[in-house]
């Protein structure tokens, strides 16, 4: 556990310093921007951090309170953001997803990551005998859920709707539902989202853009190309820090969404295959994390957490690499963007914050356990045993 | 559902993601790795700019700094058919009389259309419409661009903005032009032969190929490498707006301008001799008429023509014999004028003297089975005599007394038989037969002219060097290399050859050299009023396929003023047509006097006769031309 613990605070910094390098570096393209991106990034990063060891030090079982009111906070604050003036919750490139106060900007949707992710634990735990049946295991959160997706989609940020989605799903069948009551909706899912990709010629041309990159350079394709040659450019070990080429004004969002393409050329492959294995270390521990969590709250959180953080980076590395079509996702830790920053450092402290409960845990359950064997040999099997019944009906 | 289940899911979970990571590392291989090459190159693309910088083709200019040939900036008119859309008719109609093109082509030209490229059917971006269009033509087009209209302007208020955009693309930049420059010789076929003419090649620079200006023909041809320069490169990178990157310039070089060739020809007396020349054209209609003037102190040449000529902005509308240079390709028998060469060196050895006298046997004399004929029957004539009346019987015996190995090392010694050494491509040799391959009547057919073969410019620079105290000079063209700013940036000087025959012997031919130009000599015809002239007609029989035909070349080649010279002219008619008048004393003196007459007072010669008291204007003009 010490060790899990050592390499996802590792990977977690490691990402970080590069993001900052990284966001400097993209950052001198541009006369006008220069280091003020960098100090943004560093400030938000010193809350991030704070709000990490802050959800490190607290327990996180006093959530499973927390849980339904944050998620109705998240809700409230998404639908604030279609209704507030204009002055607060302003259109940017053609949808309206921050609130700005002064300086700051913040994102309500991704805190509605996080409280959707708490709230699935919460009541994954609460119901954990009932989420096999229909009602239980896929109406009731699939109402939540809808909620702060319809809300989200109608931002409008089908990236991010699309994301969520698969996250809270992935939690879902984590927590217990069953494949058979899971499927349907699904590709229900599917189905509208397809039928409502089909009736936006933009979002068609994307995905459309996505089969024939090169063929479609000249327009929606563009960002996605240069992308491409930026990596292709790289090589082995990248032209040199601050040489990216593709960063002066072929690839709009190289600062967020498109950092890995600008690191690839930078830095080269070495680089960008040392992020993925970084991501791989941070889903391993996640995961570590989240099997010897001491109460099913905290592995439901924690494997959420992780599909959460490992989904987004998937996402944003195969857009970059043209190996999906173009979601604008940003890449935790690394591209520039404060909520999410702030979202992503906190999810990691809630990771610490349960495997320091599994550590007091684990030795107490261990022993238990035992004991409990020794007791009755047969009360393992047993329980499994309920489990099933419990699963079939 | 227990805990183990989730576990396992969660388990299954993570290897999802995983795998999922681990597809992703490969395809990051794939772009980064395998297909690095390939993606680089087409980055490269995108960022990087090789600038061709223009440069001038150096200017030909005469001795007073007049442009005989120089180029000027013109535009090669393109067209982006993609930006013109659907305008393309509009367009047409606006660029047809501009570009002098029809109107239906030039449509066709700009409708939009796809091309095969490697990577698929392209849009055609690019379409050459016409080269050369001068600058002012240009800014025209331009302008009418700008102007285009293609609809009524409340219908383009209400245009939305893409399609605003794109008209304002057409209007800016649907029709670009390349700068190219194109020579351009002021004086249409001034001096066209000395010149030459220009073609065009491509070069490659970096990659990139360049339409070059090259000399083809002449001095463009022979001076191509001073004339031509270099053209500059920048070589930078530039990002998604276009916008150069300074920091990444890799290489910068700045273009090399040609340099001004400055020539001897001065173009008012080239002017005067080709009038002349074209006169004796249009009098005689021979097969061509060439002239020669040169500074006899200096080789330099201030004029040198032949027509038929050819006017080098269009080389390709003459035929190729109109193009050649007969003043230094051509071979000719020389005839007469080549008298004093072989006369001055036994004057120069002392073989003879001008006051010796020859039988000139009465017109007919057989020497080695063949006659020899005179125009006129003379008995005894001198040395003086026989130049003065030109007799062949009388200079083929002083060809005798000299001895072969002398006739032909004096020829040898004046020039013939190897380059004179000027700037122009084509210049031949001509043939002086060495003695052993002599017949038995050479000795009395090459001191009259025959059975030698020799340029005219040859012919005009050995008499020169009689003019010259006998000092042969390397005939000069160029006088000095400049760049654009003016700078000198090599000066030649005149290049004397040899001494090929003594002061004194070369004073004593010129002595019966005037006596040609005299009322009773061959060249009456060029004697001028103010100065004192010595020359040389020469009446050559043609030799067509091995006989000789009743063909002539009649020529003069004098200089004045006879004792000091400053000009020597030669004209050299070949054939003229007219079968009662040939000799040179008639055919090619009036050339002669015109373009002296012309020099004279143009270049302000001292005259060295005293002037005719009858008439009140000229002592005035003589007492000025002394001042200087």
């Amino acid at each position: 556990m010490r060790s899990a613990v050592t390499i996802l605070v590792f990977c977690v910094a490691a990402l970080l310093a590069l993001g900052l390098v990284m966001l400097y570096s993209s950052g001198m393209a541009n006369e006008k921007v220069g280091a003020q991106y960098l100090v943004m990034q560093a400030t938000w990063c010193i809350i991030g951090l704070a709000a990490c060891a802050l959800a490190a030090w607290l327990d996180y079982r006093c959530l499973k309170r927390m849980a339904v009111p944050l998620l109705v906070m998240a809700a409230i604050l998404l639908i604030f953001v279609m209704v507030l003036p204009h002055r607060i919750s302003p259109e940017i490139n053609g949808a309206r997803r921050w609130i700005v106060l002064g300086p700051v900007r913040f994102q309500p949707s991704e805190f509605a990551k996080i409280a959707l992710i708490l709230t699935l634990a919460w009541y994954g735990e609460r119901y954990q005998r009932h989420m096999s049946t229909l009602r239980r295991g896929i109406l009731i959160p699939g109402l939540f859920i809808g909620l702060i997706l319809a809300l989200i989609f109608v931002e409008p940020d089908r990236g991010a709707t699309l994301f969520l989605a698969a996250t809270s799903g992935g939690l879902l069948l984590i927590a217990g539902a069953q494949w058979k009551h899971f499927i349907p909706p699904m590709l229900t899912g599917i189905a509208a989202f397809g039928f409502s990709l089909w009736h936006d010629p933009m979002r068609m041309k994307r995905i459309l853009s996505w089969l024939n990159v090169e063929e479609t350079r000249q327009e929606v394709g563009h960002q996605a190309y240069h992308a491409m040659l930026a990596l292709g450019a790289g090589g082995w070990t990248g032209m040199g820090l601050g040489n990216s080429r593709q960063k002066l004004g072929f690839i709009p969002f190289h600062h967020t969404d498109f950092i890995l393409p600008v690191i690839g050329e930078e830095l080269g492959l070495v680089a960008t295959l040392f992020v993925v294995m970084c991501f791989i270390a941070i889903i391993v521990c996640g995961t570590w994390i989240a099997l010897k969590s001491s109460d099913v709250f905290g592995l439901l959180l924690g494997s959420g957490i992780t599909l959460m953080i490992g989904m987004q980076a998937m996402i944003n590395i195969g857009v970059v690499t043209s190996t999906l079509p173009n979601k604008g996702l940003p890449l935790p830790f690394i591209s520039y963007g404060g909520s999410n920053l702030l979202t992503m450092l906190a999810s990691v402290g809630l990771l610490l914050s349960i495997a320091r409960r599994a550590n007091l845990a684990e030795s107490i359950l261990s022993s238990e356990d035992a004991d409990d064997r020794r007791e009755n040999p047969f009360r393992g099997p047993d329980r499994l045993a309920v489990a099933q019944v419990g699963g079939i009906s | 559902m227990g805990k183990r289940q989730q576990k396992k899911r969660v388990v299954a979970m993570a290897i999802v993601l995983g795998i999922a990571f681990l597809g992703l590392a490969f395809r990051l291989f794939d772009l980064q790795v395998l297909r690095h090459s390939d993606l680089k190159v087409k980055a490269l693309e995108f960022t990087q700019r090789e600038t061709i910088r223009k440069h001038h083709r150096g200017d030909i200019l005469d001795c007073n700094g007049k442009p005989l040939a120089t180029s000027v900036i013109v535009k090669n008119v393109e067209a982006n058919p993609e930006l013109i859309g659907k305008y393309n008719e509009e367009v047409a109609l606006a660029l047809a009389p501009l570009l002098e093109l029809d109107v239906a082509w030039l449509a066709e030209q700009l409708k939009p259309s796809m091309i095969q490229r490697t990577s698929g059917l392209v849009p055609r971006q690019w379409v050459p419409l016409k080269k050369r269009v001068p600058t002012e033509k240009w800014e025209q087009i331009e302008q009418a661009m700008r102007n285009l209209v293609v609809m009524a302007p409340e219908e383009e208020k209400a245009l939305k903005p893409t399609e605003k955009r794109a008209l304002h693309a057409l209007r800016r930049r649907a029709i670009t032009a390349q700068s190219d420059q194109m020579r351009v010789y002021p004086g249409q076929t001034l001096a066209a032969h000395l010149l030459g003419f220009v073609g065009s090649t491509n070069v490659t620079l970096g990659g990139k190929t360049i339409p070059e200006i090259v000399g083809v023909e002449g001095l463009e041809r022979v001076l191509n490498t001073q004339l031509r320069g270099s053209p500059g490169w920048l070589s930078t990178e530039r990002d998604g707006k276009g916008r150069e990157i300074v920091r990444l310039r890799s290489e910068d070089v700045q273009p090399r301008d040609g340099l001004n060739v400055v020539l001897t020809i001065d173009s008012f007396i080239q002017h005067g001799l080709e009038l002349a020349l074209a006169e004796t054209m249009a009098e005689y209609r021979p097969v061509s008429v060439s002239g020669v003037v040169v500074r006899p102190a200096t080789g330099e040449i201030l004029a040198m023509a032949t027509i038929p000529t050819f006017n080098p902005n269009q080389p390709g509308e003459s035929p190729p014999e109109a193009r050649r240079n007969r003043v230094i390709a051509d071979l000719i028998d020389p005839g007469s004028t080549f008298k004093p060469v072989v006369v001055s060196g036994a004057l120069h050895d002392g073989t003879v003297r001008l006051t010796d006298t020859f039988d000139c046997e009465h017109r007919y004399w057989f020497y080695g089975g063949h006659p020899l004929r005179d125009t006129h029957p003379y008995g005894l004539l001198t040395v003086e005599e026989i130049i003065a009346k030109s007799s062949n019987i009388g200079t083929a015996k002083i060809g005798i007394r000299m001895g072969a190995e002398s006739v032909y090392s004096w020829i040898r010694a004046f020039g013939f038989g190897s380059r004179s050494g000027i700037p122009l491509p084509g210049e031949v040799g001509g043939i002086v037969p060495p003695v052993n391959k002599w017949s038995k009547v050479s000795i009395a057919r090459l001191p009259i002219g025959q059975g030698v073969s020799v340029t005219r410019l040859q012919m005009t620079m050995a008499i020169c060097a009689i003019a010259n105290r006998g000092q042969l000079m390397r005939p000069m063209l160029v006088d000095r290399l400049e760049d654009q700013e003016g700078r000198v940036v090599a000066e030649y000087s005149p290049q004397p050859v040899r001494q090929v025959i003594s002061e004194a012997a070369a004073r004593q031919i010129t002595v019966a050299l005037k006596r040609v130009v005299s009322t009773n000599g061959t060249a009456s015809g060029a004697m001028l009023k103010h100065y004192t002239v010595a020359g040389k007609t020469g009446t050559a029989q043609k030799v067509e396929n091995g006989t000789y035909v009743s063909k002539y070349l009649s020529s003069f080649i004098g200089f004045f003023p006879a004792d000091e010279p400053e000009l020597c002219i030669a004209i050299i008619v070949d054939d003229p047509s007219d079968r009662n008048r040939y000799y040179g004393g008639t055919v090619a003196t009036p050339a002669f006097k015109k373009v002296a007459e012309l020099c004279a007072s143009y270049l302000n010669i001292r005259p060295d006769l005293n002037p005719d008291p009858g008439e009140g204007e000229q002592p005035a003009k003589t007492s000025v031309a002394r001042a200087r």
